[in-house]
């Protein structure tokens, strides 16, 4: 490996230890799949190095990656060819996929809610992002992250309750 | 925030990592799909630097060849001194930053310097003058400078003298059959004369300014 290459090595490296679990969390909250969010995430990575020209800071280069892995993943998630496939292993594949990263409540409903919600309830609890950069984050205001982010609480507390369904 | 829900998420979330496999797998693709962006990309830099290139060199040439005469061109003349072309206006020459100011009155007639007359040979000239030199400009005339201590300055109005910098000159041009400029000024208590004949306006007062400030 030459010097130039050496130098991609380690930053690459570098971006993807300081990042990866982020990634592969919004992923598998978006997918609810584990190879959907796997293909998500190299998804991300690689149109990272596209565009890494076009990243002024470390700021920046998170926004971007939580920017585009949600957009990622919805189109994963969405793509015909899972859209087929859904109604042939479904539900159940996707809770195996979650149980192989531990069993937990929380997590598996909150895959259950649509993307809208579960995405800005991670980015607001997990990651501590204000209502504010959410909005500038994920392209919407203030007011309608707002309303997302109670929604999505009273569906999810309805959820863990054992409440009905939001489907 | 709700604390409850925090400790929630944070006890949900810790336990979902990115594995190792796919952390290597990305770490290859991404590497690999760098070298592929590499030729691209310089490729992509040639035609966007290219361009820009090309449009600046049109636009220059465009600029040099098309320039309308009234448009003023910009000459080096010492490090920080910068002036515009030589050009006659109203018996002024305009130079920018007012650096330098001359006043040419056409067809004033020639100053006689020192002792010298209209009679006096070529040996007296040579007696009176301690050097002369004289040099051929581009534009195929010449140009003759030359040093006297004897000194007799005309008499002349204060808006008839030009300045270069704080040095007070005299500057006349004959229009006849040969365009003949005459600058005569007195520097450390020694009388110079410069005398242009068939010479551009720009190449006598170059030499001029180069004679002042030397």
């Amino acid at each position: 490996m030459n010097a130039p290459e050496k130098k991609y090595h380690v930053e690459f490296d570098k971006t993807i230890e300081r990042y990866s679990d982020m990634i592969y969390r919004i992923a598998i909250t978006i997918t609810g799949n584990e190879e959907d969010a796997k293909d998500a995430f190299q998804e991300t990575f690689l149109r990272l190095v596209r565009s890494r020209n076009k990243i002024v800071s470390e700021e920046h280069l998170k926004a971007w990656l939580i920017r585009v892995v949600t957009n990622c993943a919805k189109t994963v998630a969405s793509s015909p060819w899972n859209r087929k496939t859904q109604g042939l292993s479904g539900e159940e594949s996707t809770r195996e996929a979650v149980c192989r990263t531990g069993e937990n409540s929380l997590l598996l409903e909150l895959q259950s809610l649509p993307e809208k919600y579960s995405v800005v309830l991670y980015l607001y609890y997990y990651e501590g992002y204000s209502v504010k950069e959410i909005g500038s984050l994920l392209g919407k205001n203030e007011n309608s992250i707002k309303t997302l982010l109670s929604r999505g609480r009273s569906l999810l507390r309805k959820e863990l309750e054992g409440g009905e369904s939001h489907e | 925030m709700n604390e409850w829900d925090k400790k929630a998420f944070e006890d949900a979330y810790s336990q979902v990592k990115a594995p190792e496999t796919l952390k290597a797998d990305t770490l290859s693709k991404m590497l690999e799909e760098n070298n592929k962006e590499k030729p691209a990309r310089q490729v992509k830099n040639i035609f966007r630097y290219g361009a820009w290139a090309a449009a600046l060199c049109a636009a220059a040439l465009c600029f040099i060849l098309l320039r309308p005469s009234g448009i003023s061109f910009i000459t080096p003349m010492e490090d920080d001194v910068y002036y515009d072309e030589v050009e006659l206006k109203d018996g002024v020459i305009h130079f920018v930053k007012n650096r330098v100011a001359i006043s040419i009155s056409p067809n004033a007639g020639t100053v006689t310097i020192g002792q010298e007359n209209q009679q006096e040979t070529d040996e007296n000239k040579d007696e009176t003058s301690k050097t002369a030199e004289e040099k051929i400009t581009e534009s195929g005339g010449s140009i003759s400078f030359r040093e006297t201590d004897a000194l007799t300055l005309p008499e002349i109005a204060e808006e008839n003298w030009s300045y270069i910098g704080e040095q007070k000159i005299y500057v006349t041009v004959l229009k006849a059959n040969e365009v003949r400029y005459q600058a005569v000024f007195e520097k450390d208590k020694t009388a110079y004369e410069m005398i242009g004949i068939n010479v551009s306006q720009k190449e006598f007062i170059e030499e001029l300014y180069l004679r002042v400030k030397e």
